[in-house]
């Protein structure tokens, strides 16, 4: 089975500054992939790259065969219907109740009718626990429900990628980890494929089935984490596994 | 959708047979087609023939649990055969909304609570509001006089940093304003009293008005254009940064630390930015004075005899009093500020708006106070 998404040769350069240098990798259909580092290591640069907000200095990112880097219009939109974002902050919008934040792709994208809209609003919601939360502005609920609900929304085309950034940062471990088995549960049974950039450890070790580690805008290693914090003789790795520091 | 076929031979039982994809292009073309033929039969039982859907998405897991929610409200039965494991867990994930479920009644009942709950919070957010207001007003009244009271208390830094901003910045659209003023009303009063033969006396009505109404008035709208806005909205987006949190976090009090020196340096700033104002239309007034043939020398003698002391300290008392009223409100809009995206524009917006209707009634009450004092 051909990868879900293909990176090849991505260098990223701000000015004469190499952000991301010559990398490349897969990501396999269904799988929950991890982009792990420092901060500065180039995760979000690369998740930005992936998603088609920046472009590359050279290189090519394909999903599903398709190359986002160089898609026309339509392509891209084509292209952009197959994923959804979460980002760190949620990003929800304020002025929307969070029914309307996640019925709006819908609104926007489909010809559903509304009262179809409204109900797949409703069952997203459901999906991530706030089933009953959706008459409620994002301003009144917590930092581990406006990320909740930011997936319900990035999930409302039924995409088969789902891009999340940063989504235990600032949450506390019992919500974290609500989180992390929501994540399970949507790639176990709706087969998402999840591409989430992360530094919180405890997080990949329970979810991750594949990881890359940047450093310096290099893969400094990549595979299974807990095989890497146990067998790799990498020096960062070991550094970063086991927070040490030289 | 590859085909979907509907078993309506008895109305009683109707059976839903999906073959092939139910995603999110398909659904949109039977979601109508099966509702209203639920609606249509009202059946005791509905049953989904899934032995041959290949693919179900979100959508498609909506329109099932749309019919067997319109099943359950009505109390009759519904059940899928056939769902293929993964569909099924999917279907599992969704709690059916006791919302979704109320009958038309309770629909109705609600509407009208959820219209009473409307305006219960609106009454009470208008009263919050007032109390938030007499809370700011009474805290910047008390720290301005404690302020003045001791001076060297004052943020200097914060004060001079406002000052330049609101001053020298703002002086080439105050003059400019000034000018056009002074010469529009020049020519605006040319043709009537030239009528009379009595167009010296242009100096003393633009003088004069200059002075005590259009001056004061004018410089107060600028400042509310240039200056509250741009407290309105510094202070704001602190407030969205958290920025005012964390002062009261420190225990320092925003309205002391942010508004008196801002308030304080507006009042100051006002009057002066008055004079140029009047200067400056009255050059705009000397250059038609002199198109029309009048001598320099004549022109600043008619206003002389026409402007008198009072009018310039009547006119100075009033624009340090819309200064402080302007700083004070754009300052209040900040401290107001919401949260989401558009929050620091709406602060702003209000704090233009407030200060230019809280100018005017002030105006009002300063020409009924000075028609009683004879000024």
């Amino acid at each position: 089975m051909p990868p879900i998404i293909e990176v090849k040769n991505l260098t990223v350069k701000y000015d004469t500054r190499i952000i991301l240098d010559d990398m490349s990798f897969t990501v396999n259909s269904g799988e929950i992939f991890i982009v792990l580092g420092g901060s500065g290591s180039g995760k979000t640069t690369l998740l930005n790259q992936m998603i088609g907000l920046e472009k590359p200095y050279k290189g090519q990112i394909t999903i599903e065969g398709d190359n986002i880097v160089t898609a026309a219009f339509e392509k891209r939109l084509r292209i952009l219907r197959k994923i959804g974002v979460m980002y760190q902050s949620g990003a929800l919008f304020g002025s929307m109740t969070l029914l309307e934040n996640v019925a709006l792709p819908l609104e926007e994208l489909t010809d559903l009718p509304q009262e179809a809209i409204l109900a797949i609003a409703h069952n997203k919601l459901s999906m991530v626990g706030l089933g009953e939360f959706g008459n409620y502005m994002p301003a009144e609920i917590s930092g581990g429900m406006k990320k909740r609900s930011a997936i319900a929304r990035a999930m409302a085309l039924d995409p088969k990628i789902l891009f999340l950034d940063e989504p235990s940062a600032g949450l506390d471990p019992i919500t974290s980890a609500q989180l992390d088995q929501l994540i399970l549960n949507l790639s176990q049974v709706l087969g998402i494929t999840f591409v989430i950039v992360s530094h919180e450890l405890s997080s990949i070790f329970a979810i991750a089935d594949r990881i890359i580690m940047l450093h310096h805008g290099k893969i400094e290693a990549q595979g299974d984490p807990r095989i890497l914090r146990d067998k790799s003789k990498n020096a960062f790795v070991q550094q970063f596994f086991h927070r040490k520091f030289e | 959708m590859d085909q979907f076929r509907v078993k309506e031979d008895n109305p009683k039982h109707l059976e839903f047979q999906f073959q092939g994809r139910l995603d999110i292009q398909s659904v949109p073309k039977l979601w109508r087609r099966c509702t209203s033929l639920q609606s249509k039969y009202n059946p005791k039982l509905i049953t989904i023939l899934a032995d041959h859907l290949d693919y179900c998405d979100g959508a498609g897991i909506a329109l099932l649990l749309a019919l067997k929610q319109e099943q359950i409200k009505n109390k009759h039965q519904f059940q899928i055969q056939g769902l293929k494991p993964q569909f099924q867990q999917l279907m599992d994930l969704i709690s059916v909304s006791p919302a979704s479920s109320l009958s038309k009644e309770e629909v109705a009942e609600s509407a009208q609570r959820r219209l009473t709950i409307s305006i219960g919070k609106l009454a009470l957010n208008t009263l919050r509001e007032i109390r938030n207001d007499i809370i700011f007003l009474g805290s910047l009244t008390f720290h301005l006089i404690a302020t003045l009271a001791h001076p060297q208390k004052i943020r200097w830094k914060d004060f001079w940093a406002v000052l330049d901003e609101t001053g020298p910045n703002a002086l080439p659209i105050i003059c400019l304003v000034g000018f056009l003023m002074g010469l529009i009303s020049a020519f605006q009063a040319a043709i009537p009293l030239g009528e009379f033969g009595t167009q010296i006396y242009i100096a003393n009505l633009v003088g004069i008005s200059l002075v005590r109404e259009l001056a004061p008035l004018m410089t107060a709208v600028l400042l509310a254009g240039r200056t509250a806005s741009a407290f309105a909205a510094e202070i704001g987006t602190m407030k969205i940064n958290q920025e005012i949190d964390a002062l009261t976090t420190l225990g320092l009090d925003a309205v002391k630390f942010l508004t008196v020196p801002k308030v304080i340096a507006a009042t100051i700033i006002a009057p002066i930015l008055n004079i140029f104002l009047i200067i400056f239309g009255l050059i705009g007034c000397g250059i038609v004075m002199k198109m029309l043939g009048f001598n320099l020398n004549i022109y600043l003698e008619q206003l002389k005899s026409a402007i008198e002391l009072g009018d310039f300290i009547g006119g100075l008392i009033k624009v340090c009093v819309f200064g402080l009223l302007v700083a004070g409100v754009g300052c209040l809009e900040g401290l107001k500020t919401k949260t989401g995206a558009s929050a620091v524009g709406n602060s702003t917006t209000r704090a233009v708006v407030n200060s230019i209707i809280v100018i005017i009634i002030a105006d009002g009450i300063f020409a009924g106070l000075y028609y009683v004092l004879g000024v």
